[in-house]
């Protein structure tokens, strides 16, 4: 196992999972606290569509998503608030003509789009030097906007009306965020696929929550956790040869099962002791 | 109305809505130091658009708001505000003393952290609300008094001039109700209270004044009201009592436990 080490796609295969960990940690917290998980689905799939621009322009397809997703997600942000259209009605048209786009694109680009599964299921193991560029830019952006915007972000969070009457600029942040939901997704589309993302922005998250109630808490937690089931799902991607997508997803929900298990366990042992010692006492 | 009173916000002739739908019209309305103004209005009537125009959350699409406050100095506040009950998500990983903090964000500013002071503030204003304790629980594990008090707190820890309540009353059992407008009574003593709700029966016999909303806004000097001239005001309210409004006994309130910042 250790001559892993030695090559070169490992060791930027465990940068990467360190960068997903980051930015899908932090992200995914704003994302399942502001309840915007089904926003955050219908960004990643319509990403597809830029995927498929960037391979019939020949251009990196990463930047292509990165270019359409922005958009997308400024655009479902700007129009949920004034149109009439319902806004789960709206993300679902996004969804499904985001990926109308792409599949049209592809199958218009001549030739065989060869590496279109990994862009789908993912594959930390072609991560390359400018991909993790790109993930560690990403990676400081998020953690400087949480860092010096944090009670702005919890507050519009959890209550964007009395936020706005405090004079925070909900609008502005908002937008802000949703673009970097927006970059997270594209930018973690190589190690976990477009169609599997969302997973690594939830379920540890999900499981963070069980241990913590506190936003910076499970921001730490889920990092941690992703960067586990990263970690994990790489040498099972690599010894079984199949994408890291679903091998990682795998690993974070065991993980999440564990910690469920083991928080059920507790407050069994805990509530069993508070009875006996009622009963003693 | 007292005119010696201070004036802390005028509204002159505002119409309000959205696409094209005027939900307010022609409403005009002062409101005074030490007021404790109800405001009652049925479902749709425009209770909440009149709120988010006297919020700052709504542009008027006629008429003038003004407010009158200290505004050079930025430690007094202005309009502390205690939203619906129902409209947040208990689920939300906020602790009670973040909560509280939230009510400073204008005074502290954008990219900035909050201060010693800042958290001193907090605990001062809980232990007034005799729930200093539960500082550091998440939001979601309180009940719905516990709850309530926090909002509270979140709306006054800026000491504002004028506190605003957008139906107090949803999730709160009668108990925890006689205690909160003992604290809100209190509270009138310093500072002028618009309480709005669709149930004149609960709040006729705290406020001062009642103020009956239906696209326009009939002030009506006094908490006395009748059926009557609830329908000349145009104003479908059902009364839950009739004849004279029940009168309630208040208990004096107590300050909670002191509490370390």
């Amino acid at each position: 196992m250790l001559e892993l080490f030695k090559y070169n796609f490992f060791i930027n295969a465990l940068w990467a999972s360190l960068f997903t960990a980051i930015t899908c940690g932090i992200i995914g917290t704003y994302i399942v606290t502001r309840r915007i998980v089904f926003i955050s689905g219908g960004i990643s799939h319509s990403s597809f569509g830029g995927l498929g621009i960037g391979y019939f322009l020949g251009i990196n397809p990463i930047i292509g998503a990165a270019v359409f997703s922005v958009l997308t997600s400024l655009g479902i942000e700007a129009l949920s608030k004034k149109s009439e259209l319902r806004e789960d009605s709206l993300i679902g048209m996004t969804w499904s003509f985001g990926m109308a786009v792409g599949i049209i694109f592809v199958f218009l680009t001549p030739g065989y789009a060869s590496d279109l599964m990994s862009y789908l299921f993912g594959n930390i193991l072609t991560v390359s030097g400018n991909d993790l560029y790109m993930m560690a830019a990403l990676s400081v952006i998020i953690i400087l906007t949480f860092y010096y915007l944090f009670k702005e972000i919890l507050f519009l969070s959890f209550d964007r009306e009395f936020a706005e009457t405090q004079g925070v600029p909900v609008s502005l942040i908002s937008y802000l965020l949703i673009a970097l939901v927006a970059l997270t997704i594209v930018i973690n589309i190589r190690v976990v696929g477009t169609v599997m993302v969302i997973s690594l922005l939830t379920i540890p998250q999900a499981a963070a929550n069980i241990l913590s109630q506190n936003y910076r808490h499970i921001i730490f937690y889920s990092i941690f956790f992703a960067f586990l089931s990263n970690v994990f799902g790489l040498f099972l991607s690599y010894y079984l040869n199949i994408p890291s997508g679903a091998s990682i997803i795998l690993f974070s929900i065991i993980i999440y099962i564990f910690i469920k298990l083991g928080n059920v366990i507790y407050l069994r042992i805990q509530l069993s002791r508070t009875l006996r010692s009622k009963h003693t006492g | 109305m007292d005119n010696n009173k201070k004036l802390l916000i005028e509204l002159n002739s505002i119409a309000a809505g959205y696409n094209n739908n005027i939900v307010l019209d022609n409403i005009n309305l002062k409101v005074h130091e030490l007021d404790f103004l109800g405001i009652i209005g049925a479902n749709g009537s425009g209770k909440t658009t009149l709120l988010k125009i006297i919020l700052g959350l709504l542009k008027p699409l006629k008429g003038t708001m003004n407010s009158y406050f200290n505004s050079h100095d930025a430690s007094e506040g202005g309009i502390g505000y205690l939203p619906q009950q129902n409209l947040f998500d208990r689920k939300f990983p906020i602790t009670v003393q973040d909560v509280v903090l939230s009510g400073l964000s204008s005074r502290v500013g954008v990219l900035k952290t909050f201060s010693h002071k800042d958290k001193t503030l907090v605990s001062d204003i809980l232990s007034q609300m005799g729930i200093c304790g539960l500082k550091s629980r998440a939001i979601g594990t309180l009940s719905g008094g516990q709850m309530q008090r926090v909002f509270l707190a979140r709306a006054l820890v800026s000491s504002p001039k004028v506190l605003i309540l957008d139906e107090p009353d949803t999730f709160v059992d009668q108990t925890f109700s006689d205690a909160f407008y003992d604290i809100l009574k209190e509270l009138n003593e310093k500072i002028a209270i618009i309480l709005v709700s669709h149930d004149l029966g609960m709040i006729s016999s705290h406020v001062k004044a009642i103020a009956c909303i239906n696209r326009t806004l009939y002030y009506h000097d006094s908490n006395i009201i009748d059926k009557k001239l609830l329908d000349s005001y145009h104003c479908p309210i059902d009364l839950i009592t009739h004849g004279d409004l029940p009168h309630r006994v208040l208990k004096t309130h107590e300050n909670g436990e002191p509490c370390h910042a």
